[in-house]
């Protein structure tokens, strides 16, 4: 039988691998187990346990440690065994490392005869043909648990209508409400549970990469996901991976403490209208700088190869573990851009929180130290690049942490920051960009909007918490201005804009329903005359003064008018 | 006697003057903050274990007490960003003198008696700021262990210390006026311009 691997499910002494298209396959396993104890004999007691060996380790410091590795015939008894006895390299999970040494890992393909593995493939940067959708049920105000009509992504298109009509056989399926019931698939994801903000093709781009069942991945965070890459990174280096790891700071006084604990850079950008500027951006800094500069828990403070400013050490007798697990992420990423932006959106999402995680108290190969080298390299980086665009008669309107607005010669600004700093960088030419400032007359660092070749690109506009009505306003703004070429068009583009004003004021009066609702934390809100309620509970009205002033505040802040 | 840490106010630190393991609490975040920040600043040199996911330290703070204060010590901290790290780090600073900010910030019960532990173990005197409400949690993480108790409570017109716990004196609430945590009761800001 060949096929893709969809999911796997344990079962005493064997495994059933579910391939696409509704296909099974049985094979004969047993669960490994990785404990520290004094006792082994009396784990062996356990009837489930089929065998032991005695294996050396390294812990993250570098001692040796002996791991007694037993295999057990399922899994109940792995958790009997771990709730009694101190259990390590719980992550890659027992599953993952069962399907691996099986060579059946997921969204590989397999062949399988008699109970067996006999080849495997893997797709490589090719998405494997799998069926997958995205199942939403709809009300009047937005996405519902219990609305009558669905939305659905199936391998990418898109599909609408009532829900008593809809019948779906997919290999993995997101679902939401009542729509689980209409879709039949051997892995049905509940979006409700869902905790990473990617997609369900981006779940099975993060099944593939961290070498893990997708259904154990539903409910993770990208830190799980990212911390499972960095455990098969320490799991095939024989060091333990521990479950919770206490971690001690090194002394320091309040001057270092405020010299050390910083974000990234960020200028006051000029304000005001710009023609001819371009967007030069590093790509992937943060991952970048954590693999240049080889920055891990285990490799900051525990030796002198590189001594910093901040008085942070980095060891480079080996290659943290960190910038090896990400270094591959970001191979893959920017392979798989230019094929399948989708996964490299979540690739990117992994990348994005690789940074903050390393500082993060849960973390496992992360430290603060190594956190504030991570920012200290990245404002030293964005300080070089401003003191090169400098030297070379470069003039800067803007930078964010990683992230310049120039005018000049852009090719020559990236060919020696690319020659200086190692990294790479990417350039988007801006016909015009539009930097803002606040209502005090301070600029406002964190938006901006402008045209490039491909269309509008905006920062900061539209946030996710403003209702449907002001969203679209904005968004029809946005395609109005995207008609000009130069700054100087931008003031004719006025009249339109305060047209457009009038149009969505109109609105405030006439609107559909759906035009007031707002989403916080997840629920739908509408403001009524007595204040906000939750839209679940139906419409019943809207304060016309409120939206009517949250329009003309959001038309005056973000584009000047009215 | 080294008599760091101490407050600054003249009653508080008579009372706990031979007491090695002093508790102050409050359920009031913005009052523990600035009066931790207060005694931070006039206790220096001193070592500080900060227990906070993030934040719980304004190092400016503390450098705007100092100039109040007219104090120039040093203020050596460590973090303890989860539970299993509060223990290591509180042993990590040795016996000196030392201040814990919210030490049972996760009310994690299986570290509980490992944080304790560390702190009753400490030769030099300690105080401890806790959010705790200890009347509502009672006498679990560490009470027991304090020689003295002093609850923080916001008044209208400034704070008041509830001695909840002394050796020396009974149940008694000490009324301050807010302006005196800056250093305003007496000469404060006054002895530094002139």
């Amino acid at each position: 039988m060949e096929g893709y691997v969809i999911d796997a499910i344990p079962y005493r002494g064997r495994i059933k691998i579910v391939l696409n298209s509704f296909r099974e396959a049985w094979i004969k396993t047993t669960y490994p187990i990785y404990v520290i104890t004094d006792r082994p004999d009396l784990v062996m007691q356990h009837p489930s346990v089929v065998s032991h060996e005695e294996e050396e380790w390294r812990t993250l410091s570098g001692e040796r440690i002996t791991l007694h590795r037993y295999e057990l015939l399922d899994l109940e008894a792995w958790s009997y065994i771990s709730r009694r006895t101190t259990v390590v390299n719980q992550l890659p999970t027992t599953l993952s490392l069962v399907l691996d040494r099986l060579g059946a890992r997921p969204f590989r393909r397999v062949r399988i005869d008699e109970g067996k593995v006999l080849e495997s493939w893997d797709p490589g940067l090719s998405f494997p043909p799998v069926k997958y959708a995205t199942v939403i049920t709809h009300d009047w105000y937005g996405p519902s648990e219990t609305g009558n009509m669905f939305e659905a992504d199936v391998n990418g298109e898109k599909q609408r209508g009532f829900l008593r009509d809809l019948d779906l056989e997919v290999d993995v399926a997101g679902c939401f409400g009542r729509a689980c019931d209409h879709v039949k698939a051997p892995v049905k994801i509940k979006l409700e549970q869902k905790r990473s903000p990617v997609s369900i093709k981006g779940l099975i781009e993060w099944s593939y990469t961290c070498k893990t069942p997708i259904r154990e991945l539903v409910d993770a965070t990208i830190g799980k996901a990212l911390t499972t890459n960095e455990a098969w990174v320490a799991f095939e280096r024989k060091i333990v991976v521990p479950n919770k790891v206490p971690r001690v700071e090194k002394l320091r006084d309040l001057d270092e403490l405020l010299f050390n604990d910083k974000g990234g850079l960020v200028l006051f950008p000029r304000i005001g209208c710009f023609d001819d500027a371009w967007q030069v951006d590093f790509s992937s800094m943060y991952p970048s700088l954590i693999v240049k500069h080889n920055i891990s828990g285990e490799t900051i403070d525990a030796c002198n190869d590189v001594v910093t400013e901040i008085g942070h050490t980095i060891c480079n007798s080996e290659r943290g573990i960190v910038p090896e697990a990400l270094s591959w992420l970001i191979r893959r990423k920017e392979a798989l851009k230019p094929v399948d932006p989708e996964r490299a959106e979540a690739i990117k999402w992994i990348l994005v929180a690789s940074f903050g995680y390393l500082g993060y108290r849960n973390s496992k190969f992360g430290k603060i130290e190594a956190y504030e080298l991570v920012t200290y390299y990245a404002r030293k980086t964005l300080r070089r690049a401003l003191e090169i665009a400098q030297e070379i008669g470069i003039e800067v309107l803007h930078g964010i942490v990683d992230s310049l607005v120039i005018r000049g010669d852009a090719q020559q600004l990236m060919k020696r920051l690319e020659e200086e700093t190692g990294l790479h960088l990417h350039s988007t030419k801006l016909k015009w960009i539009v930097l803002g400032g606040r209502r005090d007359g301070l600029p406002y660092p964190m938006r901006y909007f402008g045209m490039t070749e491909e269309g509008m690109k905006y920062k900061g506009v539209i946030r996710r918490n403003m209702p449907n009505l002001v969203r679209g306003f904005l968004e029809s703004s946005m395609n109005i201005l995207s008609r000009a070429e130069t700054c100087n068009d931008l003031k004719r583009l006025r009249s339109n804009l305060l047209e457009n004003l009038r149009e969505y004021e109109e609105r405030v009066v006439h609107g559909e329903p759906r035009d007031f609702v707002m989403w916080v934390k997840g629920e739908p809100y509408v403001r009524g005359v007595r204040g906000f309620y939750n839209a679940r509970r139906g419409f019943m009205g809207r304060d016309t003064k409120y939206y009517l002033e949250y329009l003309r505040r959001t038309a005056r802040e973000v584009l000047g008018i009215g | 006697m080294d008599e760091r840490p101490l407050t600054g106010f003249q009653e508080l630190d008579r009372i706990t003057r031979d007491d090695e393991f002093v508790e102050f609490y409050s359920t009031d975040w913005e009052l523990l903050r600035v009066f931790y920040h207060r005694v931070i600043a006039l206790s220096s040199p001193i070592l500080v274990v900060v227990v906070s996911e993030r934040g719980g330290l304004d190092p400016v703070l503390v450098r705007r007490f100092q100039r109040i204060f007219n104090v120039t010590g040093s203020v050596k901290l460590r973090r303890a960003f989860k539970a299993e790290d509060v223990e290591p780090t509180i042993r990590a600073m040795g016996d000196m003198e030392l201040i814990v900010i919210d030490p049972y910030h996760h009310r994690n019960g299986r570290e509980y008696s490992k944080i304790v532990g560390a702190l009753r173990e400490r030769r030099g005197k300690r105080f401890l700021f806790s959010y705790m409400d200890r009347q509502r949690e009672g006498s679990t993480f560490g009470l027991h262990s304090a020689h003295s108790v002093i609850k923080l409570e916001r008044t209208r017109t400034g704070f008041r210390a509830v001695i909840m716990k002394s050796v020396i004196i009974d149940n008694v609430e000490i009324p301050y006026g807010l302006w005196d945590i800056y250093g305003r009761g007496d000469e404060g800001l006054m002895r530094w311009l002139l």
